[in-house]
C-alpha cells in the first residue's frame, strides 16, 4: 500500500503518476498532468516564476512620481512595484518580514517616504530596507528587541528589477541574464516598435479571471491556426486570416513568439471555403470599430507577443494593451489588462481606441471566445479519461514558421518547457 | 484603493415626501427597466436597442476605471449602429456556453429631472446560471443613466454600467 502511494499521489483530485513521464512522441504530444497536477504547478512557481525568468510587473507610466506604487502579482507571490526618492524603481515582496503581513492592501496608491505595516508598525523605505521598528529599545527599561537584532537582516525581499522602453521586469534570481538577451532580439524590436519614444496613455484596467491552466494561454497566443478558424468576426472581417501575410516568429530558445499578420479584406475564395466559420454575408451597420490607422513602419496589423512567463502585448489593428497573466492554481489564472493609447492621440484616435477594445477582453467580440474556448479544455480534462493533445500541425517541427497552419510554437514552447522543468 | 467615498450624502438622500409626479416618474423608470431586463433575460437580443435613443452611448466600465477616469469599457458603443452590431454579433459569432442571466434592478435615485430628460441612478445585480453549476453572481454595480424623452417614450441617452465586481468571472456575453 504505502509503494502504491509513493509512485502515485492524489493531486486536485485526479491520480496522476508522480514520476511524470512525457509520452513517447515528444514534442508531439502534450500530457494532460502538465495542466492538471498541483504538484506540477508548484513546480513552475518555484522553477520559472521564481527561476532564473524575468516577470513583467507594470508599466513606468503608472508610478510617473517618487513614492508612486502599483502592486503585481508574480505567480502565487503578491509585490510592489513602487519608484523610489532617486526615480528608481524597486520592485519588493509585499509580505513584512515580522509576521509575514500582506500589508501592502491598495491596487495603486503613493506612499511619502515609507510603508508601514499596519499590524506592528514596522517601517521599510521605498528600497524595501526596515527603518524603523516601534519600541525597539523596550519601555521604561522593559521589554524591546534584544541587541543583536538588525535592521539589514530584516528588510523585506527585494526583487531584481529592469526596465525595456517603459515596461518593468522583475527577477527572483541573482542569476538570470541581462532583460536584452533574456528578451532576444526579436521581442525587442516589437516592443521598440510599440514604445519606444512614444509615452504612453493609460485607457484603464481589465481584471479577468480564467477558469484554466496558464500555459494553455500562452499557447493560444502561439496557435494561429485557431484565430482564423475560432474567431468568426476576426477572419470574416479581414483582420487576421491564413491567406493574409503572416509569420509566426519564435525566439531562439522557442520560450517567446510573436504571431504577426497583415489586414486583409472581407472576401470569400479558396481558403475561406475551408473555413466552415467565415460569413461572407456578414455586415456592421457601423464599420468604425474596424478601421485602420498605421502607426509604424512595417507590414503588419497585428502583433501579439506571448513573453516566458507572465507577459503578453498586443497590437491588433489599433486597439494596444498589455497583459499580466497571474497563475492561482493548476485550473485557474487571472488576466490583468491594461489598455494603452499613446500620450499624443489625438481625441478621435482614443475614442477609435475604446471602440476599437470592443475586440478583446472580457466581453470582447473576440475575447470571449478564447475565455469560453479555454474554460472548454480545462473541462475536457477533467471530465475525461486522462490522455494527452496532439500537436502535429505543420511541416516545421519547431521555430519560426511564415504560415499560421503550423502548431511548431507550441512545439517549441514545451522543449523549452520540458528543460527548464526537467521532464 | 478607496473606489468612492464612504459617508457623503446628498440632499436626496434625506427621507421626504414625493409629489405624485415624481411617483409617476419613477413608475415609469421602474416599468422601463423591469421591461428592459425582461427582453436581455428572454435572450431577445435584437430588442435591446430599441430602448436607446437617437444617438446613445453605452459602455460597460469597472469601478476602478470609471472612478479613476479611465475611459475604457469592456462594451463601448457610440452609435445606435454599433449597438446592434453588438447585439446581432453575439448571435451570428461569438462562442460562449449556453447561459441564462437573470438581471435584478433597483433602488432608482432620479435627479436634474427637466420635462423631456432625467438622470437616475439605480442598482444592478445580474445572477448567471450556467446548466451544470449553482447559480453565481455575474455582476453587481450601478447604472448611470440620462433618459431623455423621444415622441413621448423615456428613452436612454446614456446608460453607463459601473461593475464593482472588479475581478470578471471569465466572460460577459450580453449586455448589461
Amino acid at each position: 500500500m504505502e509503494g502504491e502511494l509513493s509512485t502515485q499521489s492524489l493531486t486536485n483530485g485526479r491520480l496522476s503518476t508522480a514520476s511524470y513521464t512525457w509520452p513517447a512522441e515528444g514534442i508531439y504530444r502534450i500530457p494532460d498532468w502538465v495542466y492538471t497536477s498541483e504538484e506540477i504547478f508548484q513546480r513552475e512557481v518555484r522553477e520559472i516564476f521564481q527561476g532564473k525568468t524575468w516577470n513583467f510587473v507594470g508599466l513606468e507610466a503608472e508610478i510617473p512620481q517618487p513614492g508612486d506604487y502599483r502592486r503585481a502579482q508574480i505567480a502565487t507571490t503578491s509585490v510592489i512595484v513602487v519608484r523610489g526618492k532617486d526615480g528608481e524603481i524597486n520592485v519588493i515582496e509585499n509580505r513584512c518580514a515580522h509576521r509575514g503581513t500582506e500589508f501592502c492592501r491598495a491596487r495603486r496608491g503613493h506612499v511619502e517616504a515609507a510603508f508601514i505595516c499596519p499590524y506592528h508598525q514596522w517601517q521599510y523605505d521605498l528600497k524595501g530596507s526596515l527603518v524603523s521598528v516601534p519600541f525597539r529599545r523596550g519601555v521604561k527599561g522593559k521589554g524591546g528587541m534584544p541587541a543583536e537584532f538588525k535592521f539589514e537582516d530584516n528588510g523585506l525581499r527585494k526583487l531584481k528589477v529592469a526596465t525595456k522602453c517603459g515596461l518593468i521586469f522583475a527577477s527572483f534570481s541573482d542569476q538570470v541574464e541581462p532583460l536584452d538577451s533574456y528578451l532576444g532580439p526579436e521581442v525587442v524590436s516589437e516592443i521598440e516598435t510599440m514604445f519606444k519614444d512614444r509615452p504612453v496613455k493609460i485607457l484603464g484596467f481589465f481584471r479577468q479571471r480564467w477558469p484554466s491552466n496558464w500555459k494553455l494561454y500562452h499557447e493560444n497566443l502561439r496557435d494561429p491556426n485557431h484565430a482564423s478558424l475560432l474567431h468568426v468576426f476576426l477572419s470574416t472581417f479581414g483582420l487576421f486570416r491564413p491567406d493574409n501575410k503572416v509569420a509566426q516568429v519564435v525566439s531562439a530558445c522557442g520560450r517567446h513568439s510573436i504571431g504577426y499578420s497583415g489586414k486583409g479584406d472581407q472576401q470569400a475564395n479558396d481558403t475561406t471555403t475551408q473555413m466552415s466559420s467565415f460569413r461572407a454575408n456578414l455586415s456592421l451597420k457601423d464599420d468604425r470599430m474596424l478601421g485602420y490607422t498605421k502607426e509604424d513602419e512595417g507590414p503588419w496589423s497585428a502583433a501579439i507577443q506571448s513573453i516566458w512567463p507572465n507577459c503578453a502585448i498586443q497590437r491588433q489593428v489599433n486597439a494596444l494593451a498589455v497583459r499580466e497573466i497571474v497563475p492561482k492554481s493548476p485550473d485557474e489564472f487571472h488576466l490583468m489588462w491594461t489598455l494603452l493609447g499613446y500620450q499624443d492621440d489625438t481625441p478621435e484616435m482614443e475614442v477609435h481606441r475604446l471602440r476599437q477594445a470592443n475586440l478583446i477582453g472580457p466581453g470582447g467580440l473576440v475575447g470571449v471566445d478564447d475565455s469560453e474556448v479555454l474554460e472548454y479544455v480545462r473541462d475536457g480534462l477533467h471530465h475525461s479519461i486522462p490522455g494527452a493533445a496532439v500537436i502535429r500541425l505543420g511541416r516545421e517541427r519547431t521555430g519560426t514558421t511564415d504560415t499560421f497552419i503550423s502548431e511548431a510554437a507550441i512545439r517549441s514552447m514545451y522543449e523549452y518547457y520540458r528543460a527548464t522543468m526537467g521532464l | 484603493m478607496m473606489m468612492h467615498c464612504v459617508g457623503t450624502q446628498s440632499k436626496d438622500d434625506n427621507p421626504r415626501a414625493l409629489s405624485s409626479d415624481e411617483l409617476l416618474l419613477r413608475l415609469e423608470v421602474d416599468d422601463f427597466n423591469a421591461r428592459y431586463a425582461n427582453v436581455l433575460d428572454q435572450g431577445n437580443l435584437l430588442d435591446w436597442p430599441k430602448f436607446f435613443s437617437k444617438e446613445p452611448f453605452y459602455k460597460i466600465a469597472s469601478r476602478e476605471n470609471f472612478s479613476g477616469n479611465f475611459p475604457i469599457g469592456i462594451m463601448y458603443c457610440d452609435s445606435k449602429a454599433m449597438l446592434e452590431d453588438r447585439v446581432t454579433s453575439i448571435v451570428t459569432s461569438m462562442e460562449f456556453s449556453p447561459r441564462i442571466v437573470t438581471h435584478f434592478i433597483s433602488g432608482h435615485q432620479l435627479s436634474d429631472v427637466a420635462p423631456a430628460s432625467l438622470a437616475v441612478r439605480s442598482n444592478f445585480l445580474l445572477v448567471e446560471n450556467m446548466i451544470d453549476q449553482k447559480p453565481s453572481i455575474l455582476m453587481v454595480g450601478q447604472y448611470y443613466d440620462r433618459f431623455v424623452r423621444e415622441d413621448g417614450v423615456l428613452l436612454l441617452k446614456e446608460r453607463i454600467c459601473v461593475y464593482d465586481s472588479i475581478l470578471i468571472q471569465t466572460s460577459i456575453i450580453f449586455p448589461v
